[in-house]
């Protein structure tokens, strides 16, 4: 260490003018320095143990004296002998292992290790639970099990052509398999900035601890990605005495519960724990459409070859879709790798979201798009969509027999709800679908969408200039009508990938858009949205031709 | 106990006969066609060649006959020798596919039984008949079937029911000359409870198998239809228990059927489960137009899943309080649960979700499991 036990003392007298400890507490000193590490910068550690849970801030208090930063932390004995017994039940568990956080292991770890200051009945009535060398054997099997699964990840990274991540973790799998080792050799300190000293106290091979620097450093730049994964595996092997095979075949895709897979028309779309909604494309989509499940990944990959052809990049693909968490990785079709970092993709805005047929594709954007708007309200929006443009239909025919029979009033009434319903459709589209009654169905597009750039068409001001005239003839009905007929197509445009025929004038497209309303019914019905499902299906029902041909 | 047992090559008389062999009885298997029997789990039944009277414990004893015919195809002596010999007579036999005309069904689901019953009501003494129905002799009945329910003016679309019901007619009748029977009905038969792993892909599976490929993606169904799945070793198992208790039973009738029944819509989500899989949508029944099926889609429609269509209209419950009183029920494994491992060991067997590796011969013949049938033994 580097100060006497005299000198700490002093600086806990000094500390103990600023903190009062509650009465029974004992006090520890901890960290780097009592580990016999640190240096003059480094911080000093007060631990104060209350008897009780007294629920003290987890931050530190800090205080300044003769050059030095002192933090004081708060623990409670009941609190710290929880975790020990805990620890001292389950150490040879792999499962309980697995879920220990570092900053559990890291806090228990330096109190066990820490110097007595005061109170030690108290103290030692805890530090008996576990010996430190009990620990220090658990804390090894914990290191080898992170380590084990951190470098298994990497095997899989490399193989699917990740090398830049699989390198990350080829360095995080061997600090951790290196810290096992120390452990095993009473060097047990959690943190990893000690390492390489760690492994010289406690008289790691000289050899070892140059390879290990050059592979921790990547300071080899003559190794390929192969030998830098195969040799980083030797060395955790020594390290660990585990060994893992540089073997893709191990690796297996595990299936995830709540992702699941909806076509929407030809268009894939996946829905993620019940809340988001992604539209997958492009070689994604394929690659996500032929996945196999616990089978080896080799083996995926000669599928997919198989059944698509030679996609570029099909490995890096399979890893995103495991970085946004819809497959998991397994070893050996056992335990899930539960590494990765685990991201999200930022939700696609700045135009209006639904079709017929699903999200709509930004044509420079990704393989993947992530909806902004929530799947309960993207199911609703989309069935709106469909129903109202069913409603439309009906009401043209409305149209067609009052224009028949001059019935000019009705003509009149029939256009002008017929704009309400373009109203709806551009709300729809962007996940609004609002329900009735609609009154003030123009002030809230105004609201919602007035700086939307598809609107710069000047599609709003024809909808909110539609203005109706009063029909006296056949001539006027057929004015408005034709204005009318304008707007539809402008407001199909927007409502409509480019993938589904832009109107319903015949017999196939109708068929289209009926299977379109029950892709979209199903989708809903996993997750129980809202939809106008008893009128839609009425209309479904009775809908096999197209209304107003009809 | 000798037991003889037809069927003995179907999926549950495969399980029944190791389960009853294991046990130490002496099984005398009348087997159509097949040579061999062979687990779910693809381990084979060692079969012994030798005179009935030469059996012991815990011998499988094939033998070769055809129960649509007198006497099941036996010889006259073998046949007399059974009715001398046998303890319990446990019928199973019957044509399970579906989608055929009544005359298909009747040789062996009606005749077979009316055949079955002579053997065991016309030799020296009555021998005790443990006869396997199916819970779907309830036909399009809604709501709740109960087991002591059997003719309740129900209506029939499935030929195959149709011939159950009538077997079980004849069966039901005997009991005036023979109290000893005892009626056995499960629901629709899956792999085992574990793994969902099986040998014969009937019933739901070739169904199963055009959804994931995305054969048929439109059919006439409900959301809210009910379709009871149970596990092959569930079966074996209850009919094992029955068998050995048989005189405590004489007379009554069981449920084995799943406590909980899977919604057509837990279909269609578990289906979406698996990226690689298509979930059919489920077209209002009175709205389902057949001329809007693709050709090809039309004809995958016709010949997998026509037949069984009626399943996704229907509501219709099984009670199985009879049989929880009268046997140990393993714990029961929702049908939800027993879904994904039926999936799961389809597809790790390449029996759906790989259309590059499934040919078109193969799905001309739904039901051929010999491809799927040649994997190791344990895998």
């Amino acid at each position: 260490m580097i100060y006497s036990e005299e000198y700490i003392k002093k600086l806990l007298d000094h500390t103990l003018t600023r903190v009062t400890p509650p009465a029974g507490a004992g006090i520890v000193f901890e960290g780097s320095i009592a580990e016999g590490f640190g240096n003059a910068g480094s911080d000093i550690d007060f631990l104060i143990v209350t008897e009780k849970d007294e629920n003290r801030p987890v931050l530190p208090l800090i205080i300044f004296h003769d050059g030095k930063r002192i933090e004081v932390r708060y623990r409670a004995a009941t609190v710290l002998k929880d975790q020990l017994q805990a620890l001292a039940k389950h150490k040879n568990n792999k499962k309980v292992l697995k879920k220990l956080l570092e900053d559990t292991m890291n806090r228990l770890q330096r109190f066990l290790h820490s110097l007595t200051l005061t109170n030690e009945p108290l103290i030692n009535s805890i530090k008996n639970i576990l010996s430190y060398e009990d620990f220090s054997i658990l804390t090894s099997n914990w290191f080898k099990v992170r380590a084990v699964e951190r470098l298994e990840y990497a095997v899989a990274l490399n193989g699917l052509g990740e090398t830049g991540s699989a390198k990350n973790w080829i360095q995080a799998g061997i600090i951790e398999a290196a810290k096992s080792w120390a452990a095993q050799h009473g060097e047990a300190y959690i943190s990893k900035k000690w390492t390489f000293h760690q492994l010289e106290r406690g008289n790691a091979d000289k050899d070892i601890i140059k390879k290990f620097k050059t592979l921790y450093f990547d300071s080899d730049k003559s190794l390929s990605n192969d030998d830098y994964l195969t040799k980083a595996l030797e060395l955790a092997e020594y390290f660990t005495g585990e060994k893992i095979p540089n073997n893709l075949g191990k690796v297996r895709i595990k299936r995830k519960i709540n992702v699941t897979t909806w076509h929407l028309g030809e268009n894939i779309h996946v829905i993620r724990d019940k809340k988001d909604v992604m539209l997958m494309s492009g070689d994604t989509g394929k690659v996500w459409k032929n996945l196999l499940f616990e089978t080896s990944m080799t083996e995926v990959l000669d599928y997919i070859k198989k059944s698509i052809g030679e996609i570029k990049d099909v490995g890096k693909i399979i890893v995103k879709l495991q970085k946004l968490q819809l497959i998991d990785f397994s070893w050996g079709g056992k335990k899930k790798i539960a590494v990765g970092n685990l991201f999200d993709i930022p939700p696609t805005v700045g135009f209006s979201q639904l079709a017929f047929d699903g999200m709509i594709k930004d044509e420079n954007g990704d393989d993947i798009q992530l909806s902004p708007v929530p799947v309960k309200k993207f199911t609703y929006s989309g069935i709106s969509l469909i129903f109202i443009n069913i409603v439309v239909e009906n009401t043209w025919e409305d149209f067609y027999g009052a224009l028949k029979n001059e019935q000019w009033s009705v003509c009149e009434h029939r256009l002008r709800e017929m704009v309400r319903h373009f109203c709806m459709l551009l709300l729809c589209s962007f996940g609004l679908a609002p329900d009735p009654p609609l009154e003030d169905i123009y002030e809230d597009l105004i609201y919602y969408l007035k700086n939307t750039k598809k609107f710069e068409n000047d599609l709003m001001n024809e909808i909110l200039s539609f203005e109706p005239v009063i029909i006296r003839n056949a001539d006027e009905a057929n004015e408005l009508k034709d204005k009318v007929e304008v707007i539809l197509k402008k407001v199909r445009n927007i409502i409509t990938n480019d993938l589904f025929p832009n109107c319903f004038d015949s017999e196939d497209d109708w068929q289209k858009a009926l299977d379109l309303a029950y892709d979209w019914v199903r989708m809903s019905a996993y997750v129980d949205s809202k939809f106008p499902v008893e009128e839609a299906r009425d209309l479904l029902a009775t809908g096999g031709g197209q209304p107003h041909l009809g | 106990m000798k037991i003889f047992l037809t069927g003995a090559s179907g999926g549950v008389g495969t399980e029944t006969t190791f389960e009853l062999s294991q046990k130490g009885h002496e099984v005398f298997a009348l087997i159509h066609r097949k040579k061999e029997l062979i687990r779910y789990n693809r381990k084979k039944i060692i079969m012994e060649e030798k005179p009935l009277k030469e059996s012991k414990p815990s011998d499988v004893i094939a033998l070769k006959g055809d129960i649509s015919k007198k006497k099941l195809g036996l010889s006259d002596e073998i046949y007399t020798e059974i009715q001398d010999s046998v303890d319990l007579i446990i019928h199973l036999a019957a044509r399970v596919e579906f989608g055929r005309e009544d005359e298909y069904y009747t040789p062996v689901n009606v005749d077979g039984t009316r055949h079955v019953l002579e053997l065991a009501n016309s030799g020296k003494r009555k021998i005790p008949l443990l006869y396997v129905s199916t819970a779907y002799i309830s036909g399009e009945t809604t709501g709740l079937f109960k087991e002591s329910q059997f003719d309740v003016n129900q209506h029939f679309t499935v030929s195959y029911e149709k011939s159950k019901f009538k077997a079980e007619t004849l069966v039901r009748e005997a009991l005036d000359i023979n109290n000893q029977i005892v009626i056995l009905r499960p629901s629709i038969v899956v792999g085992a409870a574990k793994n969902g792993a099986t040998r014969a892909f009937k019933t739901i599976y070739p169904i199963l198998r055009v959804f994931c490929g995305g054969m048929v993606r439109s059919l006439p169904g409900e959301y809210n239809a009910l379709l009871n799945l149970i596990p092959v070793d569930y079966v074996s198992n209850s009919i094992v228990q029955l068998a050995e208790n048989m005189s405590k039973f004489y007379g009554r009738t069981f449920h084995i059927v799943n406590d909980k029944s899977i919604t057509t819509r837990d279909l269609s989500n578990i289906l979406a489960e698996y990226p690689s899989f298509y979930v059919p949508r489920y077209i209002s029944p009175v709205k389902f137009n057949i001329d809007s099926l693709e050709k090809q889609e039309r004809r995958y429609y016709e010949l997998v899943v026509y037949p069984y269509i009626s399943y996704f209209k229907r509501r219709v419950e099984f009670s199985n309080e009879e049989l929880k009183k009268a046997i140990d029920m393993p714990k029961n494994i929702d049908g939800i649960t027993i879904l994904r491992r039926v999936l799961n060991y389809c597809l790790k067997i390449g029996y759906v979700g790989r259309p590059a590796e499934i040919t078109l011969d193969d799905y001309r013949d739904m039901a051929n499991d010999e491809k799927f049938n040649k994997i190791k033994e344990g895998e």
